[in-house]
């Protein structure tokens, strides 16, 4: 597939919608506020479903998502959602999976309680270029093979989607959770209740193989990139508004440290990442393909980083305690930024198709 | 963007694109540049000249002034049908944006009509006297000074950093008609012709090997007082408009042009694999300049003030801008540093000019100072 046909496609069941007015937007962050303060894991869920945030994000999935994901990153919450839509966008709900009705993450069945979540590779996956997009789990001699998953998602789901590639083949092979061993992970960002998990593939069903298991698991991670970018965004947003907090009271030398120049460039570098950051988010939901959901990942991963480095230092000492909040937001965005690939690796993906191809992607078209 | 401008955007992008198409021969000559600046000159004003014959060039500008109305998209849209079909981008065209509408808005009528499509048929070229030795980033502090005589104005005084001066047939310039100690207020903008008596243009051989600016010095210069570009006092109004329309059409030209720079650089040298990381990130680099430039230039079309918003767009220019030649080094050393031939030469010399894209038009520390002050609302330093 060339660069050019890799960036015009789009995911067919995902059509551009209107903005959102501003009006509502805050509506539904602040309602998804309050859900993500009151509940956590499956609870969550049915808090959502209550909610109607799935037929929502069936109508107007970028409103959705900038509600929800945008919320979890400016409250450093968490929902098993992620995994969820990314296993619902490859198999649909469990029973009803062909090939034909691999969708990108519609929950058509009105309900979330019966989509088995993906389990997720890790990042080393994607620094592996021998498969076109990478991030596949790969499976040992003995058909064993270890990954990442939400916990609550598992609690969710009676079964769980990995993509794996056993011996020469590609799949993508349903689990049924009671044969996966878990390990609770704490790792960097124990908040994000993520476990290790050891399964056996042979002992799951494949449900799609081959070049079908590639498309539906590209589509996959470009959703769940998406997802990813829009919780980047509200992570670097909330960093860059403790910063300013800070920038703007703390006194020394007589003034407030956000009145010398060597504050306020680092905090308008925050602020043009995020600004980027942000674009790039709004415009993959738009045109919701492959390499714009990748741009929106890298750039999110960029903002992260950009935000790490200097929100960090203007905050001082305070910003280095376990008391201020400052260290859950540089956890959470380090481990976001890592998920469905790093920005290295994501720039890397990127180079490699254009390299190869000789063209660029022509994308955000007047 | 409105279904209007939608729709007269397709229509030009089709026709424009087909015009080019069936001119391809005629155009070949200006595909290319000759290595001297006076020869570039000569070949980019007769491909101006053709499109404003065709009446390409006149749409998306005011009838008033000569142009064919409609909507200002089709100018962004110029731009990139002509990078796409492979030509260089006249220096001109950049200036037109940068310049003309602050000119048509704040001039009077009779002037910009007179005036402007001379500017737009490649008739003539006009330049930009906004920085002095002593007034850089600090332009408040400017000195060159505009004496009230009645009739006109007599000026006096030194710029510098003024593209293109010794081909223009005007200036834009900003002098001082109040105190040293009002600043800004205190500056008027004059539109003043280039062989007036009394103007010196001596050039400067900037680092790219080309006399790209100019040192201009005014020896009693009389500027008729219907030259007075907006009201006596209000240069600031007309430096601030000049400084967007930098951000907003001209940006979107030249982010078509990084891109086709990137795709030279991809599509005709042979890379590594072990480049693709670097690759990645100019491209995202770039895309993100897009995003944002289209964002502006759709307000810009929608007839929105733009204001200081405009600081990221110029971050992400000179970054985007730098981004790219810096690749093109890194990845090809032995062609970049080596070689003479005229590609080689090209990159040599976009990589230069790139330097200045974190000065001109203000520099980066000054964008991120707005930025931080009149977004972020952080405390100003005095």
């Amino acid at each position: 597939m060339t660069v050019r046909e890799r960036a015009a496609e789009s995911v067919p069941d995902q059509a551009p919608e209107s903005a959102l007015g501003a009006e509502d937007l805050k509506l539904f962050q602040e309602s998804m506020a309050k859900v993500l303060a009151g509940a956590e894991g499956p609870e969550l869920v049915s808090a959502l479903e209550e909610q109607g945030w799935f037929e929502l994000w069936d109508e107007q999935p970028r409103a959705a998502a900038r509600a929800l994901f945008g919320q979890q990153g400016r409250l450093a919450r968490t929902s098993p959602v992620l995994t969820l839509l990314m296993g619902a966008s490859v198999a649909g709900p469990t029973g009803s999976v062909s090939a034909g009705s691999v969708s990108a993450g519609s929950i058509s069945a009105g309900s979330i309680s019966g989509v088995a979540p993906v389990l997720l590779p890790g990042p080393a996956a994607f620094s592996d270029s021998a498969f076109s997009d990478g991030g596949w789990a790969v499976a040992g001699p003995d058909g064993t093979v270890r990954a990442l998953a939400q916990s609550a998602a598992l609690d969710v789901g009676r079964a769980a989607v990995l993509p794996v590639r056993d011996g020469d083949g590609l799949f993508l092979v349903e689990l049924a959770t009671e044969t996966l061993r878990r390990t609770p992970v704490e790792g960097l960002d124990p908040a994000l209740g993520l476990c290790r998990v050891d399964a056996t593939v042979r002992a799951g069903t494949p449900v799609l193989v081959g070049a079908e298991a590639e498309r539906a698991w590209r589509r996959s991670v470009a959703l769940g990139r998406r997802l990813l970018a829009e919780e980047m965004c509200g992570v670097v947003a909330e960093q860059l508004r403790l910063a300013l907090g800070h920038a703007g009271s703390r006194t020394q030398f007589g003034r407030p440290i956000g009145s010398f120049q060597a504050v306020k460039h680092k905090l308008a570098e925050v602020h043009v990442a995020l600004t980027v950051a942000e674009l790039a988010a709004e415009e993959a939901w738009a045109q919701p393909a492959a390499t714009s959901s990748l741009l929106a990942a890298l750039l999110g991963a960029t903002a992260v980083e950009t935000a790490n480095l200097h929100c960090q230092q203007v905050l001082g000492g305070i910003g280095f305690t376990w008391e201020h909040p400052f260290h859950r937001y540089a956890r959470r965005g380090r481990v976001l930024a890592a998920v469905l690939g790093s920005r290295a690796q994501l720039a890397r993906e990127l180079g490699g198709q254009i390299v190869d191809s000789g063209e660029l992607p022509v994308l955000a078209e007047l | 963007m409105s279904a209007n401008d939608r729709a007269e955007l397709e229509e030009f992008q089709r026709g424009f694109g087909r015009w080019l198409d069936e001119h391809r021969e005629d155009l070949e000559p200006l595909r290319s540049l000759p290595p001297e600046l006076d020869a570039q000159f000569a070949v980019q004003r007769r491909l101006q000249r053709q499109l404003y014959d065709a009446g390409w060039l006149r749409r998306g500008w005011p009838e008033q002034i000569g142009g064919l109305g409609g909507s200002v998209v089709v100018r962004g849209a110029l731009a990139e049908g002509l990078t796409r079909h492979g030509y260089t981008f006249p220096f001109a065209l950049g200036m037109i944006e940068v310049l003309a509408p602050s000119v048509t808005r704040f001039a009077a009528p009779e002037l910009a009509a007179e005036m402007f499509p001379r500017f737009l048929s490649g008739d003539e070229l006009w330049c930009q006297g906004f920085s002095e030795p002593e007034a850089g980033s600090d332009l408040g502090s400017l000195r060159t000074r505009a004496v009230d005589e009645g009739e006109h104005w007599r000026v006096n005084g030194q710029k510098i950093w003024t593209s293109w001066a010794q081909f223009a047939q005007r200036c834009v310039l900003l002098v001082r008609t109040g105190e040293q100690a009002e600043g800004f207020r205190g500056v008027t903008a004059l539109f003043v012709d280039m062989d007036s008596p009394g103007i010196t243009v001596r050039p400067l051989r900037a680092m790219s090997g080309d006399e790209e600016f100019s040192e201009l010095f005014f020896d009693d210069v009389l500027v008729p007082k219907s030259r007075t570009v907006g009201a006596v006092g209000a240069g600031v109004a007309v430096t601030m408009a000049v400084l967007e329309n930098e951000r907003g059409v001209l940006a979107w030209q030249r982010q078509t042009w990084l891109h086709q720079r990137l795709r030279a650089l991809v599509a005709e040298h042979r890379l590594e694999q072990s480049s693709a990381g670097r690759i990645g990130e100019v491209y995202a680099s770039l895309y993100a300049l897009k995003l944002r430039s289209r964002d502006t230039f759709r307000a810009v079309v929608a007839g929105q003030v733009i204001g200081p918003r405009s600081s990221v767009d110029k971050i992400l220019l000179s970054t985007g801008e730098k981004a790219v030649f810096d690749a093109v080094f890194e990845l090809l050393p032995d062609h970049t540093l080596f070689d003479d031939e005229p590609g080689a030469r090209q990159w040599r010399h976009e990589h230069a000019y790139s330097r200045a894209s974190s000065i001109y038009g203000g520099t980066a520390e000054v964008q991120r100072n707005i930025l931080a002050e009149r977004i972020l609302s952080l405390p100003r330093e005095r």
